[in-house]
């Protein structure tokens, strides 16, 4: 009776429902594609501040994680995305700077037990020459002396 | 024998399912770990004063590199003598002058950068670029490593050194 009534539709039912996964598996491959292309085994990890554009260069060695200075159109000087100053403030020293790296360096060597030489220097590339100076011979004060210049791959 | 193969034909069916999971997984990480600006970095070291306990070579390169405004001046020794005044604009010259001087002073690495006061970064990171490598493609120049073996390399003047002293 129970065949009678329910007939075919009651079989289809019973039947596992599958979906079709191969347009989705395409769009997962191609998407790992972009991403291995994209993937950057560098340990350095860039947050840029706003009005900063950086200059495009051929040099293709990875960046390194260190203490990162950043210097926008505007000359401001950003230690860990915080402001510390203006690069048009003081001679050829700049104290803010200077306190704020010295500080660094001081942590850096209680952990380490040695001196961090290293300093990652990104700039606006409109910067001149005179105001990167201010930086790096700051940064050398304070015992940066690599001094490791941001920039960008252009292909 | 009919309903053998067919049995046969059914199991055959991939499970997916375990991969799918872990590519959703492995691509979550990757778009964790994503920068989709390329950056990389040029080394300089600040220029230290040391005695001269080495012995330095007869005559060195000390190749020095002024930027100015429009033109760049190429010197080198001890005293400064003028190489080669090039414009601003022609920096497929000046990298094949620095060509020329590599394939005399094949073991010199190091160049002097002293850009005027308002020469712009961009155009500092140009210079650099100019002065690190041979950019013609399939142009090489001869290096020596510390065995003085030759081989073909497309470094020229890889260590920048910036003349901070006005």
């Amino acid at each position: 009776m129970k065949k009678m009534f329910f007939g075919d539709k009651g079989r289809r039912k019973s039947e596992p429902m599958e979906i079709d996964i191969t347009s989705l598996l395409d769009i997962l491959v191609i998407l790992l594609v972009f991403l291995l292309k994209s993937y950057n085994a560098s340990n350095l990890k860039l947050d840029l501040v706003k009005n900063l554009a950086i200059p495009d260069s051929d040099a293709r060695k990875l960046g390194a994680h260190s203490v990162i200075v950043q210097v926008d159109k505007d000359n401001n000087i950003w230690l860990k995305r915080k402001r510390i100053g203006n690069v048009n403030s003081g001679a050829q020293k700049i104290e803010s700077l200077y306190a704020a790296l010295e500080s660094e360096q001081k942590v850096y060597k209680e952990q380490n037990k040695k001196a961090n030489k290293a300093i990652n220097l990104v700039f606006d590339k409109e910067l001149s020459y005179k105001k990167m100076k201010k930086i790096m011979h700051t940064s050398s004060l304070a015992g940066y002396t690599e001094f490791k210049f941001i920039v960008q791959g252009n292909y | 024998m009919g309903i053998r193969r067919k049995k046969l034909t059914q199991d055959a069916k991939l499970n997916l399912i375990p991969i799918l999971d872990a590519i959703f997984i492995f691509i979550f990480f990757l778009l964790m770990s994503a920068q989709f600006i390329d950056i990389y970095e040029i080394g300089s070291d600040a220029p230290i004063t040391t005695s001269s306990e080495n012995h330095p070579e007869k005559n060195p390169l000390n190749l020095t590199i002024e930027l100015s405004k429009n033109k760049i001046v190429i010197k080198k020794g001890i005293d400064g003598i003028i190489h080669k005044t090039i414009k601003i604009k022609n920096l497929t010259e000046y990298n094949k002058s620095l060509q020329e001087l590599k394939k005399q002073y094949p073991k010199e690495n190091s160049a002097i950068l002293k850009p005027a006061r308002n020469f712009k970064y961009e155009n500092i990171v140009k210079v650099i670029d100019q002065t690190r490598e041979v950019t013609q493609e399939n142009v090489f120049v001869t290096a020596v490593d510390n065995k003085n073996r030759k081989y073909p390399s497309k470094v020229l003047f890889d260590k920048i050194i910036f003349e901070t002293q006005d």
